[in-house]
């Protein structure tokens, strides 16, 4: 364990900045440093608040001066308007829901601005990057090759099974899956590799969302997601790739994952694949939130189908 | 390069390798847009002034495009010329911005927060509105808009020993606000 971590290491825990290893690392020496610890919680609470606060801003409508300099700034940089089949089907339906999620921060505009809604997705985003920089940094989580585990795991907490979806078109081959519970209850996540060992993952949960449209989000330098919810679920697929790769991924991840929702035979009773908890999943360091606050996203999971998003 | 190009030459195909590059830059624009507007917001905190200092940023933007070098940080870009219209202001004989409390920030908004969430979040802003502008850009660049400590270096033009300790003196005054008193349950963090 490490004596001492700098104060740059410590607003980067709080901030979500820092890589899966580093996290870790930071994680062993806070579970001894009480005050370390209380300090990094303090910080990150204050990014909640401050983003729960003026997230709101985001789903305001501009008003027509500031969106004719924002044409007009497009076009002097000679950046493309939005008129791609694709990517405006994805970005329209998502133009309520647009994200640009940096690390830890994300901008939001969603159709019921909602501070608890926001906090949700928010922490599905987070989760969903942090799972693949863990699995990406640990190939020992590689999991079970064998689905029916994961399945058995899914069908219980998340209420489906999942078929994985078939990404190998666009060169991409499933190695493993696992399940687990996060901070906002249970999720599957599901690995694939290229030839040139580049991972993707894609991150499932139970979760409804008001936003039924695609959302980008770059990571810090490294893992970007495309996120975007079906139903009762919510997808991510993270990686860090060229956007263009991850965007193909996701469209060709959206066509197959219908997902679901063809069950698969159930069999090995007994194995409970949720009970893998990892160390960055859940930081020694930081309990979890007292009874008098519970734990903010996923704590009461919505089960009532949404209406799917307009893509 | 993954076979993209082969994988969706299938009719499905939508776009070319650089098309979409060039598309998500373009998008890109959108989301500092809208980053912009809220960075702004926390800054000046009337919807006004705040899209004011917006509307100034894209002139200026515009008024520069052509120094811009494609393929460079174009949210760095934009933020360093909002800062710099920030501090203008500040500094100017108009302090408005400066002047803008928390009641005039709720106000502003569409929907306001939450009640439960007021009390925390009407401390955290009182002291937001104390802090010396340069802490507090900091601060919003990096707690709500997210930017990379590196970035906001470049941004401010500063040395990043400089980033950090603003943003440990902002951060640690918020937190000398809100108290350990209380004994906050530990949340979670990332």
């Amino acid at each position: 364990m490490r004596q001492s971590i700098s104060e740059m290491e410590l607003h980067a825990y709080a901030d979500g900045q820092l890589s899966g290893e580093e996290r870790l690392e930071v994680e062993s020496f806070l579970a001894y440093n009480p005050e370390a610890s209380r300090r990094v919680a303090a910080y990150a609470e204050q990014n909640r608040l401050l983003r729960v606060f003026f997230g709101p801003v985001l789903a305001e409508p501009a008003d027509e001066r500031l969106e004719d300099a924002a044409r007009t700034l497009r076009a002097r940089l000679r950046l493309p308007a939005n008129d791609n089949r694709w990517l405006d089907v994805a970005w329209r339906a998502a133009a309520a829901s647009v994200f640009l999620l940096a690390g830890g921060a994300i901008g939001y505009r969603l159709h019921t601005p909602d501070a608890e809604q926001v906090a949700m997705v928010d922490s599905f985003a987070q989760e969903a990057i942090q799972a693949h920089e863990l699995v990406a940094s640990n190939p020992a989580l590689h999991t079970e090759r064998d689905l029916r585990l994961v399945n058995q795991s899914l069908a219980q907490h998340i209420g489906d099974p999942i078929n994985e979806p078939d990404l190998s078109n666009l060169g991409f081959h499933f190695v493993g899956a696992r399940s687990g519970a996060g901070h906002a209850g249970p999720f599957g996540q599901f690995v694939y590799r290229d030839a040139r060992g580049r991972e993707v993952t894609m991150f499932v949960s139970r979760r409804g969302g008001p936003h039924g449209g695609f959302t980008l989000g770059s990571g810090h330098g490294d893992a970007s997601a495309l996120y975007w919810s079906d139903g009762p679920l919510a997808y991510a697929l993270v990686g860090n790739l060229p956007r263009d790769q991850l965007i193909a991924l996701t469209r060709l991840t959206h066509d197959e994952a219908d997902v679901g929702l063809a069950p698969r035979p159930m069999t090995a009773p007994g194995a409970d694949a949720a009970a893998e908890v990892t160390p960055a999943a859940r930081p020694a360091a930081v309990p979890d939130a007292g009874p008098e606050k519970p734990v903010r996203a996923g704590a009461s999971v919505p089960h009532a189908p949404e209406p799917s998003g307009g893509v | 390069m993954i076979g993209t190009d082969d994988a969706l030459c299938d009719g499905r195909a939508v776009l070319s390798s650089q098309e979409a590059v060039d598309r998500a830059h373009g998008l890109d624009l959108d989301l500092h847009f809208a980053s912009l507007r809220r960075y702004a917001r926390a800054l000046a905190g009337r919807h006004v002034e705040a899209d004011d200092l917006v509307q100034d940023c894209l002139e200026r933007a515009i008024a520069k495009a052509d120094r811009f070098q494609p393929g460079t940080n174009l949210r760095a870009w934009l933020f360093r010329i909002m800062h710099n219209l920030y501090i203008d202001r500040v500094r100017s004989q108009d302090a408005r911005i400066e002047r803008c409390t928390i009641e005039d920030a709720h106000r502003s908004l569409s929907y306001p927060a939450s009640q439960n969430a007021s009390v925390e979040l009407r401390k955290v802003l009182e002291v937001v509105d104390e802090l010396p502008p340069e802490q507090r850009s900091v601060l919003m660049m990096v707690a709500l808009e997210g930017l990379k400590y590196i970035e906001v270096a470049e941004i401010l033009e500063v040395p990043l020993g400089t980033v950090m300790s603003r943003l440990t003196r902002a951060r640690e005054a918020v937190r000398n606000r809100l108290g350990e008193s209380r004994k906050e349950p530990l949340r979670r963090v990332k």
